[in-house]
């Protein structure tokens, strides 16, 4: 029976040592932990309200080439609605597209801004690539104590040993503040899933090249086409159209804000598949502490019935061999 | 009488032969003089032909022209000079780059630049020789550090000027981590790699070489092929490269170089 449950305790570590290699966390959690650091730059305060003022910025420059540039050429006479379209596809393209534009980055944003406490936790969590060596080590000197104890007769401080290494494992979540920040960066990961998938990212790259095609086109092209109608000089001209030359003048911050956030989401769209297809992180504690619990407990069970009574020897029949029981017993 | 008869016939044969021959001797030398010409003028003009028409004609007995067939065979080191991109109407001439859209062919969508001084189709960016001319082969051409100005705008300046996209400049460098770019010329015909081909846009690389530089061609990537003139080392070089990764992940860049190799 005692030799039993140190075998069961073995088996628990062993379980503990391979579970990462059942999860594929060696090849997944590296992937992880690069697309955390990739994230960092944007996950702050400080970029998710320049994100929110780009956005700001581009629908008051919408919103002013929708209702008085346009109108201004339009009632002009020289050209019709059509043809203003036609002149100016992609500031046309831009005005449609605008709505959808706007509410999908803004969700982007704000899927971002929600999450900022929940990154924080994750990337307070140790290093995601040493996260499977975090099973592998403890499983593996829980499996190496079990066995010496197994081939030890007098294996009363090794169990002493193997239970202690239980209490540890089950106290190391608590010591990363797991049950804290696991459950974050489940969250975290919940609320990234529909945003990390390839065809939003492409999106999200057309929206760029939707706003980066208008605004050149309102900049070369149209303002100084209104310019040119009401004999204005393109000076004049961008000062009757404050919001497109505001954005015109950012844009080429804009452009250094957005275009690296684009690459992010597009360079670690499998790494966050990677990471999506481990079990879920608020699971992770639980990985430490329900066989941490088991080899303590099986641990301290072996010990006790290794205990004798008064007066009777400590031989342990189930781990010692027959010679061994026998010149005990001689002995005595 | 009779020998008298035979000597007067002989005197008569003999003066008519002096006769004869002293008035062909100037058709006989005019025609010696004639002959050198036309072989002169033969071995002038046809070995020039033959280079201008057939890179591979070795064997050629003047040296003028072997050396210039020899300049514009084989694998070149030098720049590929490149003639600037104009735009006449719907014509455009000279060198320039185009974006296909992510999920396009080779035949487009392409994305248009507002910036492209192209009134007529703005997919057209047009380039501008830079401080090298061109596209050096055999050395790389590296982008300076920074590659970028505090405004965003990219600074390398060997190959091709800046050239605006999308109101920030993009500039275009060969990659020290790769293999210098290769070109040979067979027949008149141009292929090689320029696996570091790299423009830098937005603050970040982007490869635009063909092969990559693991060897691969993904999505649109296609050959770099091209022609030269063996006599003039005038040429036309075409690509396109898959950009992997970053903000225009899976738009695929087309590059058309042309002007004259000079080579070094």
């Amino acid at each position: 029976m005692r030799r039993s449950l140190v075998v069961a305790a073995v088996g628990v570590g062993l379980g503990l040592a391979f579970a990462p290699a059942a999860f594929q966390m060696f090849t997944r959690a590296p992937k992880g932990g690069e697309m955390i650091t990739e994230f960092r730059p944007f996950m702050t305060q400080q970029k998710v309200e320049a994100f929110r003022g780009y956005l700001e910025q581009i629908d008051r420059a919408e919103v002013e080439s929708r209702t008085e540039l346009r109108t201004d050429i339009v009632g002009s006479d020289e050209i019709d609605e059509a043809g203003y379209a036609a002149r100016f596809p992609s500031v046309a393209g831009l005005n449609d597209a605008w709505p959808t534009i706007r509410t999908d980055m803004t969700d982007l944003v704000d899927t971002i801004d929600r999450n900022r406490v929940n990154y924080s936790a994750v990337a307070a969590l140790p290093p995601f690539p040493m996260f499977p060596w975090f099973f592998v080590v403890p499983g593996l000197m829980i499996a190496a104590v079990g066995v010496a104890a197994l081939r030890r007769r007098r294996n009363g401080r090794l169990l002493m040993v193997l239970a202690a290494l239980g209490v540890a494992v089950v106290l190391a979540p608590a010591m990363f503040q797991m049950f804290a920040r696991a459950p974050k960066g489940a969250e975290m990961i919940d609320d990234f899933r529909p945003m990390m998938v390839r065809q939003r990212v492409q999106n999200v790259q057309g929206y760029f090249i939707t706003l980066g095609a208008g605004e050149g086109q309102l900049r070369n092209a149209v303002v100084p086409f209104a310019a040119e109608l009401a004999g204005q000089s393109p000076e004049a001209a961008a000062s009757s159209y404050p919001a497109i030359s505001e954005l015109s003048a950012t844009w080429k911050t804009i452009v250094a804000d957005f275009a690296p956030m684009i690459g992010a989401m597009s360079d670690h769209v499998e790494n966050f598949a990677a990471v999506d297809a481990l079990p879920s992180f608020s699971l992770f504690p639980w990985f430490f502490v329900v066989p941490g619990v088991l080899v303590a407990g099986l641990a301290i069970l072996a010990r006790r019935q290794a205990v004798p009574a008064l007066g009777e020897s400590v031989v342990d029949t189930s781990t010692a061999n027959s010679d061994e029981i026998v010149r005990e017993r001689k002995q005595q | 009488m009779k020998v008298q008869r035979h000597h007067r016939l002989f005197a008569v044969v003999v003066a008519v032969a002096i006769f004869g021959t002293a008035c062909g001797s100037d058709d006989d030398s005019a025609g010696t003089t004639a002959a050198p010409d036309a072989a002169a003028a033969a071995q002038t003009t046809a070995p020039t032909t033959a280079a201008a028409l057939d890179t591979t004609a070795a064997p050629d007995t003047t040296s003028a022209p072997e050396t210039t067939a020899a300049q514009f065979e084989g694998d070149l080191a030098g720049v590929f000079e490149i003639a600037a991109g104009q735009c006449e109407g719907t014509t455009v001439s000279g060198s320039y780059f185009r974006m296909v859209q992510a999920g396009g062919t080779a035949d487009g969508p392409y994305i248009p630049n507002p910036d492209s001084p192209c009134a007529t189709d703005q997919t057209y960016s047009l380039l501008a020789p830079g401080a090298d001319g061109g596209l050096a082969t055999g050395r790389h051409q590296p982008a300076p550090d920074p590659a970028f100005d505090a405004t965003g705008n990219a600074t390398a300046a060997a190959i091709v000027q800046p050239v605006t996209f999308f109101g920030v400049a993009f500039a275009l460098a060969t990659d020290e981590a790769t293999d210098p770019p290769a070109l040979t010329a067979v027949a008149g015909a141009l292929s090689g790699q320029v696996q570091g081909w790299t423009a830098y846009y937005a603050g970040a690389p982007f490869n635009q070489g063909s092969p990559k530089p693991d060897g691969s061609k993904p999505g649109l990537t296609s050959d770099v092929s091209g022609t030269i003139d063996p006599a003039t080392g005038a040429f036309v070089i075409e690509w396109s490269s898959l950009i992997v990764g970053g903000a225009f992940d899976s738009f695929t860049g087309i590059w058309h170089l042309e002007g004259v190799f000079q080579p070094e």
